[in-house]
Parts: structure tokens; C-alpha cells; sequence
């Protein structure tokens, strides 16, 4: 019984060291990717920058000296901008727009159900190697901007916050890379999967507070917001780290993005069990 | 005239074929649209929500701030709406199909230019004028005929501009056949012009001035009809567009010398 106990143990361990091995190979992979395509990659970079810019002047226009804006005071409000900077490379980075154009051409797809490979955990290995050079690349940008206008910062030192930022991070990541999945499976029933993502693309920025915090919003609408997944992905993160949350609603949002991982991931799973049913392999 | 004509007969009949493409696909055509008019939603809400809390922007108050945020749609829109086609060039160069729209008895930079018509903006037109109106009929300051006249006026040289800007970007396109995303850093900047420039430091409000003019496309138009434009800018903005445009198609000329037609 110990024997066969121990037998089984090692396996697991033989299939989980394959498993590593392919997954980190794939990373590796889209990290030369990246890096083969060098003017994009700097284009991408100079893009991002302006858009960094274009907040940061703007809400430096309307920041008074003294006192506070939304209840931020102004190292506050500015941390959450550059913070929304690195959370968007961290958390929003991702390439799940690709599965919907390899579903609409068929032949790639197909090919990748021939393969010992998971279709899911393929494309969570090319979002992290993805998530790796832009979080990098941020955080440089970010040095760069603070460096160049002296921007006071806001520096979280309580441990606890810190430690719950950085778990309710790793859930935005997964939350996110489920919910990009989840909309490019469409692409199952229909060839128009473009438009659907970019309406998608904008809400979730929207309500996940990429343009400013949302507490901003009066408490019925806050309410709403809190109950879809969205805000979880940056603004949740942030105000942990900002310390603007007591423990109960760390405890909440904690939960409640775990809630929102469990229904996208059964979502995922039955919707591409369906979708597979009726794939035809167009264009093999 | 006649040659007008021809020019005209040629956009009409891409821009059916574009209007045929777009709507059929339904789904893709309607969420798109739906995205273009909740982007514009939510700098709406955003600007209230600022404005719920402050007084004003670099010294502009809501209404006049939705005036810039208005003439850059405006500008914006009509930029994507006829010069869309330039966003394909690097494929047209790569896979050498731009020898077929060299050969042709027609400008191939008009040609390049009105392959795609994105109807998709001429929906967006609509609410877009409407808020225009009511936002100028909203200013605290009296509109004079000659503001509003100087105000189209500048909007016009704002599309010449932006006319330029796509040329020089197709010139680019053409000798390095490698830069894919360079129309989007205009696109990134051009949505620096939401805001008025005076919150821009200055480094980069000259940047936006005389090097990619946004400045001059977006906040001019909207600065002349608050009467607070200089007479010098007003004609800096004429000028400017004259000199860009002149300069562009110099450019394009010499950029086709680079065009060998490697992949025909």
C-alpha cells in the first residue's frame, strides 16, 4: 500500500516535470517572440508613454496644492495614476485576443487539439512571458516619469496591505486571462469576434478604474460596480495597497474575486466543450 | 473640373464597396459602433466626474472643455472617415500590390487614402455634431460669426494637417517597411488633443505645436471660437498646414524611390 502510495507520487511528479517543461518552453518561446519584433516592441513603448503623459499632465491640472481630490490627497491620486500604469501591463497584458482569430481560421486551432498541449494553459504561458517584458518596461517608464517631474509618491508600508495587494493581484491575473478566454470563445459561433472584444476591451478598462478610482461614483453605482468582476482587476489591487480599505472589504473583494475565477473557469469549461461540438475546421 | 469628377466617381464607388464590406458583418459593425460612442460616453463621464470636484481645467470651465474634447472628435472623425486607407500601406507595400495602385490612371495616394471609408465614424458623426452644437450654444462666452467662420476654418486646415501626418507616416511606411504601429503613435497623440493644451507642460506643448501639430489641429479651432486665439496663431495655423502638406508630398515622392516591389 505505501509502495503504491509512493509509485503514484512519483508519477504525479513525472507528469507535473513534462507539464513545467512544455509550459515553460512556450514562455521562453514568445519571449524571443517579443524581442524578434524589436521596432513594434519600441513603438508599443513610446504609445504607452504617451498615454502615461497625457493622465499625469492632466491630472496634475486639476490637483490642488493643498488639500485633496475624490478624498485622494495628491501623492494619493498620483500613485494610483502610475499604479494603473503598472497593473495595466501587469494584469491587462494578454494575448487571448489571439484565440479567436486561430478559432476563425481553423487550421491552427486543429492543430493545437492534436497536440499533448493544453489550449488554456498554452495561452496563460504566452500572457505571462507577455506580462514579464511589459511590467518591466512599465516599471522603467514609470522611474523615468517620476525621475523627470519629481512626482511625490505614495509608499505602502504595512506588511498586511502589501501582502493582500500583491494576492489580490495574482487573482486579477487569473480573473483576467479567464474573462479574455472567455469573450474569444465567440469566436466558436460567429467569425465577427472583433468588434464584441474591442466594446469588451473598453468596458472592462472603464470599470475596472483605469481612467480614475471609482469610489469617485456615488454609493448605489459603487454597489454595481462591485458586483461584476471588472474592478477587482485594478482598482481593488490598488486601493488595498493605498490602504483606503478596511479588512472586512480586503476580505469581501478577496472573496468575491475568487467567486468571479470559479464562474469564468466553469463558464470556459462548458462553453468550449459546446464549442467544440459544433467546430468544423474551416480552412483546414 | 472634370478631373474632379473622376476623383469623386473613384471615392464613391470604394466607399460603396467599403459601406458593402461593414455591414456584412452586422455584429462586428454594430458593437463597433457601440464602442465608438461608449469611448466618447465615458470621457463624458470622466470629465463630469473631474468637474464634480473642481472648479476648472488649466483655467477652462466644463462646458469649454467639452468644446476641445468635441473639436477633437470632429477632427478626429473625419480624419478616420476619409483617410483610413493609409493604416494598410505597410501591407500593400510588403505584399507589392501597391505596384497595381501605381500603374492606375489616378493619383495612387488618393487611391491608398480612399481604400477604406470607415462608415463606421460617419455614425459616430452624428451625436457628435449634435453635442458640438449644444456644447457652442452652452458657452458662456457670446459665439461672433467671425469666431464661428475661423472655427471651420481652422477645423479644415486641422483635417489638412492630419491629411499630412497620414502622407509622411505612408512615406515611412514605404522606405522602412517596418514600422506597423507608427500610425498609432499619431493615434496615441492625437488623443493628447482631448484636453486643451495649456495643461501640457511646455517642452511638450511646443512638441504638439510645431513638431506633430495636435495643438494646432485640436485646441486652435476651439481657442478661436472662445476669442482667446491670437491673430499670429491664427495665421501660424494656416501657414503651418500650407507647409505640411507642401512637405508630405515631397516626401511621398521621394519615399517611392525607395519602393522596390519586392514581394510583386
Amino acid at each position: 500500500m505505501l509502495f503504491l502510495k509512493f509509485e503514484m507520487k512519483e508519477i504525479q511528479y513525472t507528469l507535473f516535470k513534462k507539464a513545467w517543461r512544455k509550459y515553460t518552453a512556450v514562455f521562453r518561446i514568445s519571449l524571443v517572440n517579443i524581442f524578434e519584433y524589436r521596432a513594434n516592441f519600441l513603438v508599443g513603448r513610446i504609445r504607452n508613454l504617451i498615454v502615461l503623459l497625457t493622465l499625469y499632465f492632466l491630472w496634475t491640472a486639476v490637483l490642488p496644492t493643498q488639500g485633496s481630490l475624490f478624498g485622494y490627497q495628491k501623492a494619493q491620486i498620483l500613485t494610483y495614476i502610475l499604479g494603473i500604469h503598472l497593473l495595466r501591463s501587469v494584469v491587462l497584458t494578454t494575448s487571448t485576443y489571439n484565440v479567436a482569430a486561430e478559432i476563425t481560421q481553423g487550421s491552427k486551432f486543429f492543430s493545437y487539439l492534436l497536440r499533448p498541449v493544453s489550449y488554456v494553459k498554452y495561452w496563460f504561458s504566452v500572457d505571462l512571458a507577455n506580462k514579464v517584458v511589459e511590467a518591466l518596461a512599465s516599471l522603467i517608464e514609470i522611474a523615468f516619469i517620476v525621475w523627470i517631474f519629481k512626482i511625490p509618491l505614495f509608499f505602502q508600508i504595512d506588511p498586511l496591505f502589501l501582502l493582500f495587494a500583491i494576492i489580490s493581484v495574482f487573482l486579477a491575473i487569473i480573473l483576467n486571462f479567464y474573462l479574455g478566454f472567455l469573450v474569444a470563445l465567440i469566436a466558436f459561433w460567429t467569425p465577427q469576434a472583433w468588434g464584441p472584444r474591442f466594446l469588451f476591451d473598453l468596458l472592462l478598462s472603464f470599470f475596472a478604474g483605469a481612467f480614475f478610482p471609482l469610489d469617485v461614483f456615488p454609493k448605489t453605482a459603487q454597489f454595481v460596480f462591485n458586483s461584476l468582476p471588472f474592478p477587482y482587476l485594478l482598482f481593488f489591487p490598488l486601493k488595498i495597497y493605498l490602504g483606503r480599505i478596511n479588512p472586512i472589504g480586503i476580505f469581501v473583494g478577496l472573496v468575491i474575486s475568487l467567486g468571479w475565477i470559479l464562474v469564468t473557469y466553469l463558464a470556459i469549461s462548458y462553453i468550449w466543450q459546446k464549442g467544440l461540438r459544433i467546430y468544423e475546421g474551416g480552412g483546414i | 473640373m472634370q478631373n474632379l469628377f473622376k476623383y469623386f466617381r473613384v471615392w464613391l464607388t470604394l466607399a460603396e464597396m467599403s459601406f458593402a464590406e461593414q455591414a456584412s458583418s452586422r455584429l462586428n459593425t454594430t458593437t463597433l459602433i457601440a464602442g465608438k460612442l461608449v469611448r466618447m460616453g465615458f470621457v463624458f463621464v470622466f470629465l463630469l466626474a473631474l468637474f464634480s470636484h473642481t472648479k476648472s481645467l488649466a483655467g477652462f470651465s466644463l462646458t469649454q472643455t467639452l468644446l476641445f474634447f468635441m473639436t477633437f472628435n470632429l477632427v478626429d472623425i473625419l480624419a478616420q472617415l476619409f483617410f483610413r486607407g493609409i493604416y494598410i500601406i505597410r501591407s500593400l507595400v510588403q505584399s507589392g500590390e501597391l505596384d497595381l495602385m501605381l500603374v492606375k490612371p489616378i493619383s495612387p495616394l488618393f487611391r491608398i487614402a480612399t481604400n477604406t471609408t470607415d462608415f463606421l465614424d460617419m455614425f459616430t458623426m452624428i451625436p457628435t455634431l449634435v453635442i458640438l452644437i449644444f456644447v457652442i450654444l452652452r458657452l458662456e462666452t457670446q459665439v461672433s460669426l467671425l469666431s464661428l467662420s475661423l472655427y471651420v476654418l481652422l477645423v479644415l486646415s486641422g483635417i489638412i494637417l492630419a491629411l499630412a501626418i497620414h502622407i509622411f507616416t505612408a512615406g515611412i511606411a514605404v522606405i522602412t517597411q517596418e514600422v506597423d504601429n507608427l500610425i498609432w503613435i499619431y493615434r496615441d497623440l492625437m488623443t493628447m488633443g482631448r484636453f486643451p493644451a495649456a495643461i501640457y507642460a511646455l517642452p511638450v506643448k511646443l512638441v504638439l505645436t510645431f513638431v506633430i501639430p495636435i495643438a494646432v489641429m485640436v485646441s486652435f479651432p476651439a481657442e478661436a471660437l472662445l476669442g482667446i486665439l491670437a491673430w499670429p496663431w491664427v495665421l501660424f495655423s494656416f501657414f503651418w498646414a500650407a507647409i505640411f502638406l507642401w512637405g508630405s508630398l515631397k516626401f511621398w515622392r521621394f519615399s517611392l524611390r525607395y519602393y522596390t516591389s519586392a514581394s510583386s
